[in-house]
C-alpha cells in the first residue's frame, strides 16, 4: 500500500495522463485508499502552493521576459550583440549566443526566447548561407543559457522546493551561465571555420557605432544588476524584485521606447499566464504527492538507497547526473525538476554536497534536456518555427551539446564555481 | 501612461455588428479574461507593498494577502485555459508505440477519468467554498472561501473544456509560442 500511489503515479505517465494531472490523481488515491489522512488535506495542500510568496516570482520574471520582447528591447539587445562579435568568424551565430545571454538577464524562461530568436535571426541566417538545421540547433542551445543567467524559473522553483535562498541561487547561475555561452561560441568558432561561414563585418565596429548600440541598449541592461544589487542589499525579495521588474520594464517599453502597444497587453498576458499557470498546477498537484511521500517516509527511504549506492559525493553527483540526462529526454524539464529536487536533495545534502550547488547542476542539466530528443522543448520550438527536420536538428545540435555537457561537468565536480560569488557577494 | 490607444478604438469603431461573437469570444476566453485580471491584481499588490515600504511611514500589511488570493485564481483559471487549449504536457513517447486503435481506445479512458477527476475535485471544492465562508483571512478578514471558489470554478471548467475537447467541439486556438 505504501508504494501503490508512486507506482500509479508512473503507470500513469506512461499512459500520456498529463504530468499534473497524473500527480494528482495519484495522490488522491492515497487519500481515497485508506487509513491516510482526511480527504480535506488534499484540497489545501492542492490551495496551500498559491499562497506561497516565493512562488509568485515565477508569473512576474514570466511577464517582465514578456513585455521586454514587445517592448523592442530584444532588437536593441540584437543590435549591441552583433555589434560586439559580429566581426567573428560566424558573426551571425555567435550574435545569436550573446543575444540569448544578454537576454537571460532579463527574461526567465528558455522557450519564449528561443521562439522569438528563431523568428528573429534564423530566415537572415539561412539567407547568408547557414544549414537551417545548424539554426535551429544553435538557436536551442543559446537559449539553454537564458534560465541560467538570472531570473530563471527554474532556480526559483528548485529554491522554493528545496528551501535555499532563491537570491543566492540567482548569482551562483551567473558564473555557469557565461561559462555556457563560452562554451557554445567557441564550439560555434569551430564549425564556422570549417564550413566557411562569414563574419557579418570586416573588423570591429567603431567606437562611436559601439557606444550608440550600448546607449540604445542601456534601459534594458541595467535590469539585471538592478535585480541582482536589489536582493544583494536587502532592499528587496526576489518576489518583489519581479513585480519591479515588471513595472520598470512597462515603463521603458511604453517611455523610453515608446514601442510598447496597448494591443500587445492581450498576447503578453495570455503568454504570461498560460505559461505560469501550466506549471504551477504541477507544483499544487506536487505539494499533495509530497505529503503522501512525506507521511510514507519515501523520500528518507529513497535517500537512503541512494546513499548506500555511493557514499562519495562526487560519484552520487554523476549517478544523479546521468539519472537526470534519462529523465530529461523523456519528461519535460520544469516537470522533472519538481517531481526530483524533493527526493534528491535530502539525499545529496547527507553527503555534504551543498543544496546551492546542486541547485544549479540539477537545473543546468534539465534545461540541457531541453535540446536533447526525443523530448525537448527548445528543441521542438526551433525546429517548427524554422521548419527543420528533427534528425537534422539532432546531428547538428551534437557538438553544442558535447560543450554544454563538458560546462555541466566541470560545475559538478568544481563547486566553487557556482558558490564562489554567492560566497563573495552574500558572505 | 505613455501607452497608445490608438490600435484598439478604431477597432471597436469599425465593427459595431461585432457585439454578438464579441460575447461569444469573450466566453471562450473566460479564463483568460479572469485569470489576466487577477495576475494584474497580483503585480499592483506585491508592487504597493514593496512602495509603501519604502514611502510611507505604514506599509500597507494587505497586500500579501490580496496577492496571494489572486494568484490563486490566476492558477487554477490560467490551468483550465490550459486544458481548453491542450498545454499541460503529458509524455506521449510510450503510447505513440501502440497501433492506432488500442491507442484510441487507451485514450478513450484516460480521457474519461481524467474528467471523472475534475468533477471530483470541483466537488470537494464545492463542500471546501461552503466550509470556509466563516472562516475569515488574518488581515482583511474576507472569507477564504475566495481561495477555494478559485479551486471549484477552475477545476469546474477544466470538466466543461475537457468534455468539449473529448467531442471535438472546443474553440480553436494557436499554438502558443509560435505566433509573434
Amino acid at each position: 500500500m505504501t508504494w501503490l500511489p508512486l507506482a500509479a503515479m508512473f503507470v500513469l505517465f506512461a499512459i500520456n495522463v498529463p504530468v499534473a494531472f497524473a500527480m494528482a490523481i495519484a495522490a488522491l488515491s492515497f487519500f481515497l485508499l485508506g487509513a491516510g489522512p482526511p480527504i480535506g488535506i488534499y484540497v489545501q495542500k492542492i490551495v496551500s502552493v498559491t499562497e506561497s510568496f516565493p512562488l509568485l516570482a515565477v508569473p512576474f520574471f514570466i511577464l517582465a521576459g514578456s513585455i521586454m520582447n514587445h517592448a523592442g528591447i530584444t532588437r536593441r539587445l540584437m543590435a549591441l550583440a552583433d555589434a560586439l562579435v559580429g566581426h567573428w568568424r560566424g558573426g551571425l551565430a555567435q550574435a545569436n549566443i550573446v543575444l540569448a545571454t544578454l537576454m537571460g538577464g532579463l527574461s526567465a524562461s528558455a522557450n519564449a526566447d528561443a521562439a522569438m530568436q528563431a523568428k528573429m535571426l534564423g530566415p537572415e541566417m539561412v539567407r547568408r548561407g547557414y544549414a537551417p538545421g545548424f539554426v535551429a540547433a544553435v538557436t536551442a542551445g543559446a537559449a539553454v543559457v537564458t534560465p541560467i543567467i538570472p531570473p530563471g524559473i527554474g532556480l526559483i522553483v528548485y529554491g522554493f522546493l528545496a528551501d535555499v535562498s532563491i537570491g543566492r541561487l540567482f548569482i551562483g547561475g551567473v558564473v555557469p551561465g557565461i561559462m555556457l555561452c563560452v562554451a557554445l561560441m567557441l564550439t560555434t568558432r569551430l564549425i564556422a571555420g570549417r564550413r566557411g561561414y562569414k563574419a557579418v563585418r570586416e573588423r570591429f565596429v567603431s567606437r562611436g557605432e559601439l557606444g550608440s548600440a550600448f546607449r540604445d541598449a542601456a534601459w534594458s541592461l541595467t535590469i539585471p544588476v538592478f535585480i541582482l544589487v536589489g536582493i544583494r542589499f536587502g532592499v528587496f525579495t526576489p518576489t518583489e524584485a519581479g513585480a519591479m521588474t515588471v513595472l520598470y520594464a512597462i515603463a521603458v517599453g511604453a517611455l523610453a521606447h515608446g514601442e510598447l502597444k496597448l494591443a500587445s497587453a492581450w498576447p503578453i498576458m495570455l503568454e504570461t499566464l498560460l505559461a505560469t499557470s501550466t506549471v504551477m498546477l504541477i507544483i499544487c498537484a506536487a505539494s499533495a504527492f509530497g505529503f503522501y511521500m512525506a507521511w510514507e517516509r519515501i523520500p528518507p527511504a529513497l535517500a537512503k538507497g541512494l546513499v548506500a549506492l555511493t557514499e562519495q559525493p562526487w560519484m552520487m553527483l554523476l549517478l544523479i547526473n546521468l539519472l537526470l540526462v534519462a529523465v530529461g529526454m523523456l519528461l519535460e524539464g520544469t516537470a522533472a525538476l519538481i517531481l526530483l529536487a524533493p527526493i534528491l536533495v535530502p539525499a545529496v545534502v547527507k553527503l555534504g554536497v551543498d543544496p546551492v550547488h546542486f541547485g544549479l547542476v540539477m537545473v543546468v542539466n534539465l534545461t540541457i534536456g531541453g535540446v536533447t530528443p526525443p523530448v525537448g522543448t527548445l528543441m521542438y520550438t526551433t525546429t517548427a518555427i524554422m521548419r527543420v527536420r528533427m534528425e537534422d536538428f539532432s546531428r547538428e545540435i551534437l557538438p553544442l551539446l558535447l560543450a554544454m555537457v563538458a560546462v555541466l561537468l566541470l560545475i559538478t565536480f568544481f563547486p566553487a564555481l557556482v558558490l564562489f560569488l554567492p560566497g563573495a557577494m552574500m558572505g | 501612461m505613455g501607452v497608445s490607444l490608438r490600435r484598439a478604438v478604431p477597432r471597436r469603431e469599425v465593427r459595431p455588428a461585432a457585439d454578438r461573437s464579441a460575447a461569444l469570444r469573450a466566453l471562450d476566453n473566460l479564463e483568460e479574461l479572469i485569470a489576466a485580471a487577477a495576475l494584474v491584481l497580483v503585480v499592483l499588490s506585491v508592487a504597493w507593498g514593496v512602495l509603501t515600504r519604502y514611502v510611507m511611514a505604514q506599509p500597507a500589511a494587505w497586500t500579501g494577502e490580496v496577492a496571494a488570493m489572486a494568484f490563486a485564481w490566476v492558477v487554477f483559471l490560467g490551468a483550465a485555459a490550459g486544458v481548453k487549449r491542450g498545454l499541460h504536457v503529458s509524455i506521449e513517447l510510450l503510447v505513440a508505440r501502440l497501433p492506432d486503435g488500442l491507442r484510441r481506445l487507451l485514450q478513450r479512458v484516460v480521457d474519461l477519468g481524467l474528467l471523472v477527476f475534475m468533477l471530483y475535485v470541483a466537488w470537494l471544492g464545492v463542500g471546501f467554498t461552503g466550509d470556509n465562508w466563516d472562516n475569515p483571512s488574518s488581515v482583511l478578514r474576507l472569507p477564504l472561501s475566495v481561495v477555494y471558489a478559485a479551486v471549484t470554478l477552475g477545476f469546474a471548467l477544466m470538466a466543461v473544456r475537457h468534455t468539449a475537447r473529448m467531442l471535438g467541439r472546443g474553440p480553436v486556438f494557436e499554438r502558443q509560442g509560435e505566433d509573434p
